[in-house]
Formats: C-alpha cells, structure tokens, sequence
C-alpha cells in the first residue's frame, strides 16, 4: 500500500508540474487562438536564470525566482509587442512558425550565454527535506509543487471571473471584435497573456529543476511531455490543463510503477505511450477533450 | 531556329546529367604522385589529409562528452602536426555538430563524405548505428566514440575500449569473484535506448554467469523528468547492487530520488553515466560519492603511464581551458589508433580508404601509451573487441578527474568468454 500510495503522491506533483506548464499553453491560446511552441524555451531560460541568480550571484532563492520571473515575462512582452502585435489577423500557421523560431532563438541564447555542459539547478531544499508518513515520503519540493498549483489555480479562477483584467480576457476569447467594440484593449489582453504565460511556465519549471537537481539546454523538452495534458483537457480550457495534467502525471507514474510486473513485451516502456494512448481514448469520445469548448458554425 | 521543345529537351538532359557528373567528381578523387596512391580527403600537393568529426558541439551531451572527446583527437593530431606529421602530411579536420542526433549525424555525414579520408570521431551509439551502413557503402572508416557491443560486429567501425555489455560483466566479477559477495541481490536501471540495451544485456550475462539474484531490471524513458516509480520499484525489490546504464542528468536525478525515498544501495555507473560536472552540483556530491563507476584506462595525471605526460603537455598547450577529463583521455586515446591506421597505409604507399582498411586490418596491436590497454582488432566480430578489461573506480571528488581506482585492471570471467 505504502508503494501505491507512494507513486500517487509522486504522480500528483508531477502532475502538477505539467499543469503549470499546460497553463501557459492554454492561456495563450485562449486569449489569442495561437499554440505557442516557445514556451519549453521560456521555462529553460527561466530555470537559467534563477540558477544563476542563486548559484553564481548568490541570490537568496527567493529573491532569484522572481528575478526569472521578470526575465521571461519580459520576453513574452516583448515577443509579443514586437512580433506578434504585427501578426494580428495573420493565418495561425504563420504564427506558430514564428513561436518555432523564438524557440530556436531562446535555446540557442541559452547555449550561447550559459554553454552546453550540465549545471546545478537552483533549490531553496535539501534533496531529502520532508516528512515520512506510513512509510511515504512527502518530500518538502513535491509538497510545494502541490501547494503552488492549487493555489495558483484558485487565484486564476478568481482572476477570470471577478476582476476586471480577467473578464477582458475571456471576452476576448470569445469573440475578438465584440471585445472591441466593447471598447476592450484586445492589444494589452494580448500583452496580459502572454506575460502571465511565461510567468506561470517559468514556475513549473523552476519546481521541476528542483527535483532533478541539474539542467541542460535540454530541459525545455519538458514542456512536450505537458502537451497530451492539455490536448486531453481541452486546449482553451484552463481547469482541463490542470486536470489533464494531474491525470497525465499520475497514469505516468503508476503505469512506470507497475509496467514490469507485466509481460516484458507489453511492459517495457508502456509508460512512455500512456499519455498519449488516454489522450487518443478522450478524443475520440470527446473531440475537444475534456473540458474543451465545442465550436459551433453556421453553414 | 530553336523550338521550345527542342529547348527544353536540353535543359532536361543538362539536369538529368548533372548528378551523374557530381558524381563522377565526387568519386574521381583518387590520385597518385611519388608511388603514394591517394584517395578523398588526401591533397598530394599541400600534402594534407583532411579527417572527419562527427560530434555533438551543442545539446546536452556536447559539453560532458562530445567537446572533451573532439579536443582530445586533436590534441592528439596538432601535436602529431608540430612535430613534421605523418612522414610530411599535415592532419586537418572538418567538423560538424551531429548534435547526439541519428537524423543530423546522416545529414552531416553526407555533407562531408567526399571530404574526407576517414572519420576520427564519431560520437554515440545511435548517431554511429545510424551512419554505420553508409559509411559501409563508402568504405569510409570510422573511428567510433561508443562501446556499443553490436557496433563491434561493423567491417568498417573502430571501436576502443571495452563494450558496454563487458563492462557490466566485470562490474559483478569484482562483487562476486574479487569482494567475494555470493548471490547479491542486484538489480539494473537501464534507459530505453541500444545503449541501454546493451548494458541489459551485459546484465543478464551476468545474471547467468555469477549466479546473481536478479531482483529488478528497471527502464526509463530518454525523456522522462521523474524517476520515483523506477526507484520505488528498485526500493521495493531489495536491490544492493544497482548497476546503471544511464547519462548524467539521469544519473544525478536517480540518485537523488533513491536517497530521497530513503534507499541507499552501491550504485555501479556505466561509464558514460558519471561526468565530473555531476560533482559540481551541490547537493549531489555527498549522494554520488559512494558510487562505483566501470572503466578504464589510466587516472588522470599519472605520469606513470607513458603517454600520460605527453597527453598532459598537449592539453595544456592546444587546449588550456580544458578541465581534467576521462572523454578528453579517450579522444586522445582513440587517436592512437587513426595514428596507427594513418602511419602504416602510408608506409604501404596507399592513402586510399581500401589501403587505410588493409592497414588496419593488418594493424593486430595498438599501443596506446598506457592511456587504455593496448587494443588487439582481427576480421571476424570476435577478434573486433577491442579490449575486454575494466578497472572499478570509486566517485571521488578530490581527485583530478573525479575517481580514484578500487580494482586494477583486470578481465572477468564472463568477459573474457563473451562471444559477440
């Protein structure tokens, strides 16, 4: 039991960590109808920068997550004030070609400016802090990648129904011109989305680093393993990021638990495919994923 | 008066001909001046012979394994170059980052094929898996940067050092048969890959020869961020000895999470599992600092050994900013072997890639001034094997490359038997 119990509670983090992470995507993407695929990039030069600011500036931890903060929510403003601004009625293929060649640029300034070798990445813990229950470990990192997403969560979801930034926000996702002539900002909505994106991606990353202990310009193919998340939740859905990515995480985990006490030519690797096997299983009952918005077109 | 068809008929023969003259130019490159026949890659008049390196220069295996290797060849070669080349040939190379890439290391290969004499460097199991078969066609030699054991069995593929398989063989001959542990309960975590695969099944050789108590053989994905369940699992089995056929990032988070999970085995690294830099993370120096790691070869910096000076006042001077480093030692190493390769088709008077294959097939022995074993090749996949010995080392992060040895060299049983 303690076992079982033991590969839940690592799912739920790591699930958690793929919400964050599919947060960014679907918030873009509701907000602007484009699929970001910088956004691995965002959270790698993010994760850089706090490891910096915490192993080479000798920040204190707390003060160097915001530092990569600030940096990446710079770069999704400026990306989007810059390039995207002029791409406004633009078809989407064009769009996320260009999000393709911001990730190359991203990946590339990390090689340049940090190298390519492995560095330590930055963590406020001990590898082993926490706390044993029935022969489980919570550890402190999992336990605060739990805290950070429900919390996260609850100030999103009151972020998009009570304030006034939210509200824009959704109209905008609904209808753009209605949003205008509304007399709605649709260009700081953009702005908005983009800068709370790569803020929130930036987070799960720097939560993932800490359990890995080191990164590499690598580390934003994380980002990747986030995408079935958000497809099987619904792509402009924000709750369905979060619980697309709780289910992602925990099939993941539970299936790399038990996938050896199965035959060797099912078992080996089946781990790696159950995302995507439970993502094609929810499509094809639900085209949209879970909590995807159905679209509706006259004909 | 020229009709339209009459033009367009010429412009499509001119461009039906135009690859079969690229061709003709790219395989009439074989020359021959003062009894020396020559092939691609040789220029007789500047008296040059260009080598290829296929090497990740970017990503993450570049800075822990392809950098050091690349640098390590050459400088072996610009040593080589200093001191009046091979009887008055200069070593140039061209290089190309194959970014640890199967799908680039073809692209690359292609580009520089008809550049080059022979490749010297080609870093990585699938990367080399993937050019193996072309550069068959092309009766291009490699020198290949894996101990992959299935890459042994290739006409045209140079490996040096001990395969993985062997080496986990002699990992478990030194429990049983040197600490004299009877039936250890060990287990393997191993990632989804040939190199992986490889290390399996050294495993399971060993499994059988040494009568282990196999308790979990544990895999895990390139691309997976979280190790809890592979670890749990190894928890949960009551593995002593974990071998790990892994890379460094792996490494580092396994380990973590093991420790984490409470669960603090002997953990046995692959050689390509540990890297120095794995000591420069804080938190994982006191975790990795019990670990064994399975190689070869002499420790950094003893003079001792005859080539250790030479490489050492190399790397000082071609490559100052070069950190004490096993893949540098191995770069260095290997290219003993090209050396040797280089050195006896030019005594034969045939620079050609056929002469370069009949040197090395005529080569039998290669020392490599003490820095690995002296490598023995013959014809037939057995004979391919390098070398079969390996040399337990224990993480130490006072040392100059991060281990110090616990075995001397030695081959075990199951390794000295293995038939590929």
């Amino acid at each position: 039991m303690a076992y079982f119990l033991q590969l839940v509670f690592a799912g739920a983090a790591q699930g958690c960590i793929y919400a964050l992470i599919g947060l960014g995507f679907s918030i873009i993407f509701k907000a602007s109808q484009v699929i970001n695929f910088a956004q691995g990039e965002l959270l790698l030069v993010g994760t850089y920068v706090v490891a910096s600011a915490v192993l080479n500036w000798h920040l204190p931890f707390l003060l160097a997550l915001p530092l990569g903060l600030l940096v990446t929510i710079l770069i999704g403003l400026l990306f989007e004030r810059l390039v995207l601004r002029r791409m406004i009625g633009r078809p989407p293929f064009t769009i996320l070609m260009i999000t393709i060649g911001l990730d190359i640029i991203l990946r590339t300034l990390v090689v340049v400016g940090w190298g390519s070798r492995t560095i330590p990445a930055a963590t406020p813990f001990t590898v082993t802090s926490g706390f044993n229950v029935a022969g489980v470990h919570l550890g402190s990192s999992d336990l605060w990648t739990i805290a950070v997403t429900i919390v996260l969560c609850a100030a999103l979801y009151y972020f998009f129904r009570r304030t006034r930034y939210g509200l824009a926000m959704r109209a905008t996702a609904l209808d753009q011109e209605a949003a205008l002539a509304m007399g709605i900002d649709v260009r700081t909505v953009y702005a908005l989305a983009w800068g709370l994106a790569a803020a929130i991606t930036t987070l799960g990353g720097v939560l993932l680093a800490i359990d890995s202990l080191a990164i590499d310009p690598n580390f934003g193919n994380a980002a990747l393993v986030a995408f079935p998340a958000i497809i099987l939740g619904g792509l402009d859905s924000i709750s369905g990021a979060v619980v697309g990515g709780v289910i992602i995480g925990l099939t993941s985990v539970l299936t790399a638990g038990y996938e050896s006490r199965l035959p060797a030519v099912v078992g080996t690797g089946l781990h790696e495919v159950t995302p995507y096997l439970i993502m094609i299983l929810i499509l094809l009952i639900r085209p949209y994923g879970l909590f995807g918005s159905r679209k509706v077109e006259r004909v | 008066m020229v009709t339209k068809r009459f033009f367009f008929a010429c412009i499509l023969i001119l461009l039906a001909g135009l690859p079969i003259l690229a061709g003709c130019a790219g395989s009439s490159t074989g020359s021959s001046s003062g009894g020396l026949k020559a092939g691609p890659g040789v220029d007789l008049n500047k008296k040059t012979i260009t080598l290829g390196i296929l090497s990740p220069y970017s990503g993450p295996v570049a800075g822990p394994v392809g950098i050091p290797i690349a640098n390590g060849v050459k400088a072996f070669f610009y040593h080589v170059n200093d001191h009046g080349g091979i009887n008055g040939f200069k070593v140039q190379f061209v290089e190309q980052d194959t970014q640890y890439s199967p799908q680039l290391e073809v692209q690359k290969y292609n580009q520089i094929r008809n550049q080059v004499l022979m490749i010297a460097d080609s870093l990585g199991t699938q990367p080399t898996f993937a050019i193996k078969d072309l550069a068959a066609a092309d009766h291009m030699l490699v020198s290949a940067a894996t101990l992959s054991s299935a890459l042994a069995r290739e006409k045209y593929l140079i490996l040096v050092g001990t395969p993985y398989r062997l080496q986990v063989e002699n990992a478990f001959d030194y429990i049983v048969n040197k600490l004299g542990v009877k039936n250890p309960a060990t287990a393997i975590i191993y990632q989804n890959d040939d190199y992986g695969q490889d290390g399996l099944t050294g495993y399971r050789e060993a499994v059988s020869a040494y009568h282990l108590h196999d308790v979990a053989q544990v895999s895990f994905a390139v691309n997976d961020t979280d190790f809890t369940a592979q670890v749990a699992q190894l928890k949960a089995s009551g593995a002593k000895y974990v071998f790990m056929t892994t890379l460094p990032t792996a490494t580092a988070t396994i380990i973590a999470t093991a420790y984490k999970l409470g669960y603090n085995p002997q953990w046995i690294l692959q050689s390509p599992a540990f890297s120095i830099q794995l000591l420069a993370v804080p938190a994982l120096k006191p975790l990795i600092s019990r670990a064994w790691v399975v190689s070869q070869g002499a420790a950094w910096g003893d003079t001792s050994v005859p080539g250790m000076k030479q490489m050492l006042e190399d790397q000082a001077k071609y490559f100052p900013k070069q950190q004490p480093d096993g893949y540098f030692e191995f770069g260095y190493a290997e290219s003993y072997v090209t050396y040797a390769i280089l050195k006896k088709a030019m005594e034969n008077g045939d620079l050609t890639r056929d002469g370069l294959f009949r040197a090395f097939e005529s080569l039998q022995s290669v020392d490599m001034g003490g820095l690995l074993p002296p490598a023995h090749y013959g014809s037939t996949p057995d004979q391919r094997v390098p070398t079969r010995d390996s040399v337990i080392y224990q993480v130490d992060a006072t040392q100059p490359a991060g281990v110090k040895p616990l075995s001397s060299d030695f081959t075990g049983v199951a390794a000295s038997q293995s038939h590929f």
